[in-house]
């Protein structure tokens, strides 16, 4: 690329940046985004540093006082955010987490109102296998279309387009076989209580902030997606010396880097695609059951769009499960902590633009994660 | 001399951070009443979200002893709707807080079980406690009006309704809307159009074409947003009714009437009964507004104070029905519904459903939960499926 007298050259890296390196490194780019919008707000008269820490009202006050909030918001989103880094990890795209989890959402509707007098030790596994298994036939289109079809880009198309039948799917139920008969509003009935995961009964009176955290809304799946995470990683992700230890793991690895020589080297991208997209759409799956049996209690006409937000979560977790622990804390808080851009009465919108900002530097990261620019007098 | 510099960046951030923390510690209490509101969309949407935040200025404004505070776009989950709640207690020390979505049903209760000292008043929902209100304000009356000129004015007699959700409140707008036309024109039919969204000009604007497509020339509507008064206005002789909001403005030629809400009159009914201790945290669980046209709570027309677009009014006097004009009909129909007394409801019997059953006897009025619960059925007339 020209630009007057000067060449911009772009070079692919040939070493990978890892480690401290690359943390810092997407830290470092979190920090530039948070001083773009800092500018914006500048220019709209908003001193930014109140904005984000100093006022009374600032978006660390808010995200401290509704901690326990952030983690409500957490467990979809390190659940779903984990399942998308194995395929992401192999090159394949899905980008229709919101469907594997809205799938998830309605398998533990369906499964809570056919056995509601299943006992809790029961029901609410049998909820979460059901999830798993709706949430991955949700995703398994998307591993024929790929790996049989001769489309390269249909993990991302045939992905996002099975976004759209889940959600018609849920406003269909909802609004007719589903219907809470007491009401006719368009919403399903509350979760028998025997469906109902419990929350964690703790409440801390937090003196700095003049606030009690109440753990109530914090159901115990906070734990389920902290175990899955550590497990996922140990069987998918642990790396001695940059090379995978388990044999899934690497040949996950292989298929991303380079998809010819793991072919080559007789790894089969059909078992790998399935395998991936297996796990992250049942992730997602559980994902959605522990949403609606942990926090909404009842089946809605919209769903949060937390399958969206857990991509960028997952690139900015470097796609490692403990980097999507951080990551997906950061996004938490930030969802929690965008109240205080409304309170200072920008509009709602510059909350998503916040966010936008956010996310482009995340990409913008993963670009210099690949690639050196140079400049050169021509 | 390394370590003294990171000493002092150490110091620095303490600093720093007791800072942010102490800034928590202020409040502010002058004997004066906090209102928070909690939105369901943006105060931009020209809708359901935007007319309660001018009844939310209107009443800030008149009022000294009032100060308020809202969150836009909050979803309808539990612990979002009690999360809203935390940040207007706890950051903004809200003395009252209104949830204005009938999603926020579950939030506003669990949230009012956590605050017991807060007043809470929940827009649309059934649901009370010693601490939480309902209030609302319908349309029905406005519908039935609106039909009434849509029948007289409408050539083919083919009416149309983009529909946001197939629930009581919109299914008892839409009937409403029917049983208007066809007081004026017997075999008048409305077709409904589900869009699945209270927001979304696309999904509105394309079911407005189509039923402009299929011979329809009359389009009233539940959507928050002018795409079908601008619809309309694409076509030289289709015509709307504008919904919550003044959206005449959007299609002069082309808005006959339509609906207006005055939130302001509610919050401040019910800010009054706060401030001089009608209502407190103990004494809601009967408090449950339901208020029409006779408390002014609504308003017919497109523009606030024109119940007409003038320029329609030479038509309607033109039109004869049974003996009067259409124009002195709407007048007398409004009137009678306009109080004191009401004399005049719309859900009067003999009202049949789709399928031909009688669904209220000659002379029966529906009640209350007929309307608002239970409404799940089409008048006849309706072409469409109620769910």
């Amino acid at each position: 690329m020209k630009i007057a007298n000067y060449e911009l050259i772009f070079q692919k890296r040939t070493f990978s940046i890892t480690g401290f390196r690359a943390i810092a490194y997407r830290i470092l780019f979190v920090i530039f985004g948070l001083m773009t919008v800092g500018f914006i707000f500048l220019l709209n008269g908003i001193n930014p540093l109140d904005l984000f820490f100093l006022s009374n009202r600032s978006m660390l006050r808010i995200i401290l006082i509704l901690l326990p909030h952030t983690f409500v918001s957490f467990i979809p989103l390190l659940c779903i955010a984990i399942g998308l880094a194995i395929p992401f990890k192999a090159r394949i795209d899905n980008i229709g987490a919101e469907g594997q989890f809205i799938m998830g959402m309605l398998a533990a509707t369906w499964t809570a109102m056919e056995f509601p007098d299943l006992p809790s030790i029961v029901l609410i596994p049998l909820m979460f296998l059901n999830g798993f298994i709706l949430g991955a036939i949700w995703a398994l289109p998307v591993v024929f279309f790929r790996a049989k079809g001769g489309f390269q880009g249909a993990d991302v198309v045939v992905s996002f387009l099975m976004v759209f039948p889940a959600l018609y799917l849920m406003q269909y139920l909802v609004s007719g076989p589903w219907r809470d008969p007491a009401t006719g509003f368009a919403f399903s009935k509350i979760l028998p209580e025997s469906a109902q995961i419990p929350g964690i009964p703790i409440e801390i009176y937090v003196p700095f902030l003049d606030a009690t955290w109440n753990f109530d809304p914090v159901h115990i799946s906070i734990f389920l997606v902290l175990i899955i995470a550590l497990v996922t990683y140990y069987y998918l992700f642990r790396t001695e010396e940059g090379i995978p230890k388990t044999k899934i793991g690497y040949e996950i690895n292989v298929t991303g880097k380079n998809p010819l020589a793991g072919r080559m080297a007789g790894i089969s991208f059909f078992k790998v695609i399935l395998i991936s997209m297996i796990i992250s759409g049942g992730l997602a799956g559980i994902a959605g059951v522990a949403e609606i049996a942990g926090n909404k209690l009842r089946l809605t006409v919209n769903s949060a769009g937390y399958g969206f937000t857990a991509i960028v979560v997952a690139y900015l977790g470097g796609l490692n499960p403990i980097g999507i622990i951080f990551s997906a804390l950061f996004f938490a808080a930030l969802i929690s902590g965008g109240t205080a851009i409304n309170l200072t009465g920008l509009p709602v919108s510059a909350l998503d633009m916040f966010s936008g900002i956010i996310l482009f530097y995340v990409l913008l990261s993963e670009f210099f994660f690949r690639y050196t620019i140079k400049w050169r007098r021509s | 001399m390394s370590n003294m510099k990171n000493s002092r960046v150490l110091l620095i951030c303490v600093v720093l951070v007791g800072v942010v923390l102490l800034s928590g510690c202020t409040t502010t209490s002058s004997g004066k009443i906090k209102a928070g509101f909690i939105y369901v969309g943006p105060i931009g949407d020209y809708g359901w979200t935007n007319a309660h935040d001018e009844g939310r200025t209107i009443v800030e404004d008149k009022y000294d002893w009032l100060e308020t505070v809202y969150i836009e776009s909050v979803a309808e989950d539990t612990a979002s709707v009690v999360a809203a709640a935390d940040t207007l207690v706890e950051v903004e020390q809200c003395d009252v807080i209104f949830t204005t979505s009938f999603g926020f049903m579950d939030g506003t209760l669990a949230a009012a079980e956590k605050y017991p000292d807060v007043l809470f008043f929940h827009c649309s929902g059934f649901m009370r406690d010693v601490n939480v209100g309902n209030y609302f304000a319908d349309f029905y009356q406005l519908y039935y009006l609106n039909g009434l000129m849509a029948g007289a004015l409408s050539p083919s007699g083919e009416l149309g309704y983009v529909g946001a959700f197939p629930i009581p409140e919109v299914i008892r707008h839409i009937n409403a809307f029917t049983l208007g036309a066809r007081a004026v024109n017997a075999t008048a039919t409305v077709d409904v159009r589900w869009i699945y969204s209270w927001y979304d000009p696309t999904l509105a604007t394309n079911a407005a074409d189509a039923l402009v497509a299929d011979g329809v020339d009359m389009l009233a509507f539940t959507e928050d947003s002018p795409a079908v008064i601008q619809a309309a206005e694409k076509y030289d002789d289709v015509y709307a009714f504008s919904h919550y909001s003044p959206m005449q403005y959007y299609g002069n030629d082309s808005t006959i009437s339509g609906q207006l809400v005055h939130w302001d009159i509610l919050y401040d009914e019910i800010l009054s009964k706060v401030n001089d201790g009608t209502y407190n945290n103990t004494n809601l669980a009967d408090v449950d507004y339901l208020w029409f046209l006779k408390e002014d709570a609504v308003e017919l027309g497109g523009l606030f104070g024109v119940p007409i677009n003038t320029i329609f009014e030479d038509d309607l006097k033109a039109v004869d029905v049974s003996g009067e004009t259409a124009y002195a009909l709407v007048m007398r129909r409004l009137d009678e519904m306009d109080g004191p007394t009401v004399t005049f409801d719309p859900f009067t019997g003999p009202i049949k459903a789709q399928n031909g059953t009688i669904m209220f006897a000659d002379g029966v009025q529906a009640t209350i939960p007929d309307l608002f619960a239970f409404m799940d059925w089409f008048v006849e007339g309706v072409i469409g499926s109620p769910s």
